[in-house]
């Protein structure tokens, strides 16, 4: 089991022991997330999780599992959240200052904590 | 369990020497109100009482929780059991309801957060709150302190503030009077041999701080479903710790006023028999989704229901719960009706939710969130508008040069409610 996360604080915190951080952005982390799930990986934790929406916070983390075979709904759903991240990054764009990312990163932090909990 | 609620209209609020109710006038004594907040609450170091009504140039923002005034008259249990009164159970016995009176409660927990109400203008028309006579309370926290307890800080407060403008209602003769009962499930057989059997399955949001939901005072997120008398709901044991995508999060007002609930009473022992309200979560451990889903499906099919009606909160994930409770429940050859709502671009195009199924073939919209709205500079701003910039449905180029805001229906408190409280809907020709 790892979460994948380009969370600074996840990685620092260490919800559990195996965090792989990627320092790149949401698009980038889903497609990422995407190939690995036809390398057999799993989702544990729906990638779009919270309401804060992808173009409104750049953190992201998924909870992950290594398998063996392709998981066609991992694919299903990491496939719409592609789909979600792309449609709302291109509609609107906002303005984070470093107070405003902290929280985003706490927000985060918190729904895979209690993910995992 | 039979309850009796007893209304109250009010039209009016305005500051007074003393907290009262007279002829239809809510009267606050904010020293009083102020006193009594900091008094339960350490963390609170300071509460502005203001007063909005419908019609003024005031604009809310942010809106953390609207919560409508309710005081039990006649039992030990208080309402909000679990959370600012004992863990006993509400529901049945006298309530009565300030109608037309709310707390608002405003203030910092994160640096992006949302909810808009205006009081007038085209603002005022999406959200259902601007008809109301508003005490809002603007806190503010002590240094320092978590975000996870400046939520519990102001869910709390906000809480305690309706409980105690409620408080002289109790010894006064109700304006109405309507009793809503749910009979046993063998009387409810006998008593209507002939009626459909209806439930109602609510999905409560259950993700984590700023996405939570409290049962009796526990966290949604860590209960199974189960069964839950509407008239409890009515009471107080539903509240809400949300306040991200103000647009589709239930507050607790929408709670207590949940109009599924009132609906199906409405109809009841009419056209059709309320068995009783299910209640669900919707967590992010995709584990949790199939768990809860199951369970829900498992009680619908053990309650002998002939259709059910299913409510979600929020958008993205929780479209899974929705459709995972959708396709199992149908499975076992129950019919049902989902309430949703839609992100499907600002120009309405794309696809509404991240989640679809043939099963999920009647479907009750509150509108697309995407859709945008100009607002236009109002006199008085209760809270800080500048959140405007950051807050979901909001952007960079959101405060416009004259002050007026150009913002999504997401934005704006309870605009795209997916109980129905609201007055948008699509329609397809």
């Amino acid at each position: 089991m790892a979460i994948w996360t380009n969370n600074p604080r996840v990685l620092q915190e260490k919800p559990i022991e195996n965090i792989l951080f990627f320092d790149e952005s949401m698009a980038s982390l889903f497609v990422r997330i995407r190939d690995a799930v036809h390398m057999g990986w799993i989702l544990r934790t729906h990638p779009l999780s919270g309401s804060v929406r992808p173009s409104e916070t750049p953190f992201k983390s998924v909870l992950m599992e290594k398998g063996d075979t392709l998981d066609f709904d991992s694919l299903a759903l990491i496939e719409s959240a592609i789909a979600t991240e792309k449609k709302t990054r291109e509609t609107r764009h906002y303005l984070l200052d470093e107070i405003a990312r902290e929280d985003a990163m706490l927000i985060d932090l918190s729904l895979i904590q209690n993910a995992i909990r | 369990m039979r309850l009796e609620l007893g209304v109250i209209h009010i039209c009016d609020v305005q500051f007074g020497s003393t907290t009262s109710v007279k002829d239809g006038v809510l009267y606050v004594d904010a020293d009083a109100l102020a006193a009594h907040l900091k008094e339960h609450e350490e963390r609170l170091v300071d509460v502005k009482v203001h007063l909005a009504r419908p019609g003024e140039s005031v604009r809310i923002t942010p809106v953390k929780d609207v919560i409508e005034p309710r005081v039990k008259v006649d039992t030990e249990a208080q309402i909000f059991p679990g959370t600012v009164s004992k863990v006993l159970p509400v529901g049945s016995g006298r309530t009565h309801v300030l109608r037309g009176a709310a707390v608002v409660t405003t203030g910092k927990i994160v640096g992006f957060q949302e909810g808009i109400v205006d009081m007038c203008g085209p603002g005022a028309d999406y959200t259902p709150f601007s008809q109301l006579n508003n005490v809002v309370l603007e806190f503010t926290l002590q240094d320092g302190l978590a975000a996870h307890d400046k939520e519990e800080a102001l869910r709390f407060s906000g809480l305690r503030a309706a409980k105690f403008l409620a408080e002289p209602a109790k010894e006064m003769e109700p304006d109405e009077i309507t009793a809503f009962e749910t009979l046993s499930l063998i009387e409810g057989v006998k008593a209507y041999p002939d009626l459909p059997r209806v439930a109602y399955l609510q999905m409560l949001q259950s993700q984590g701080l700023l996405h939570d939901t409290y049962v009796y005072g526990v966290d949604a997120k860590q209960i199974l479903p189960t069964l839950i008398h509407p008239t409890e709901i009515m009471d107080g044991a539903i509240i809400s710790g949300n306040c991200v995508s103000a647009c589709d999060k239930n507050t607790t007002y929408h709670h207590q006023n949940n109009p599924v609930v009132e609906d199906l009473f409405a109809k009841h022992g009419k056209e059709l028999n309320f068995v009783g309200v299910i209640i669900t979560n919707e967590n992010v451990f995709l584990d949790d989704k199939i768990r809860s889903s199951d369970w829900s499906a498992k009680l619908a099919q053990y309650l002998s229901l002939d259709g059910i009606i299913i409510s979600q909160e929020g958008f993205g994930n929780p479209d899974t719960d929705l459709i995972l409770n959708c396709k199992k429940i149908e499975a076992l050859g129950i019919p049902t009706v989902i309430i949703t709502d839609e992100y499907a671009g600002t120009d309405g195009a794309s696809q509404s939710l991240a989640d679809a199924d043939p099963a999920a073939n009647a479907v009750v919209t509150g509108g697309n969130a995407n859709e945008m709205v100009v607002l236009p500079k109002l006199d008085r701003v209760i809270g800080d508008v500048d959140v405007v910039h950051v807050i979901a449905g909001g952007s960079d180029k959101a405060i416009k040069e004259d002050g007026s805001l150009e913002v999504e229906l997401q934005a704006i408190t309870g605009a795209t409610n997916e109980l129905g409280f609201n007055k948008l809907s699509a329609k397809g020709y």
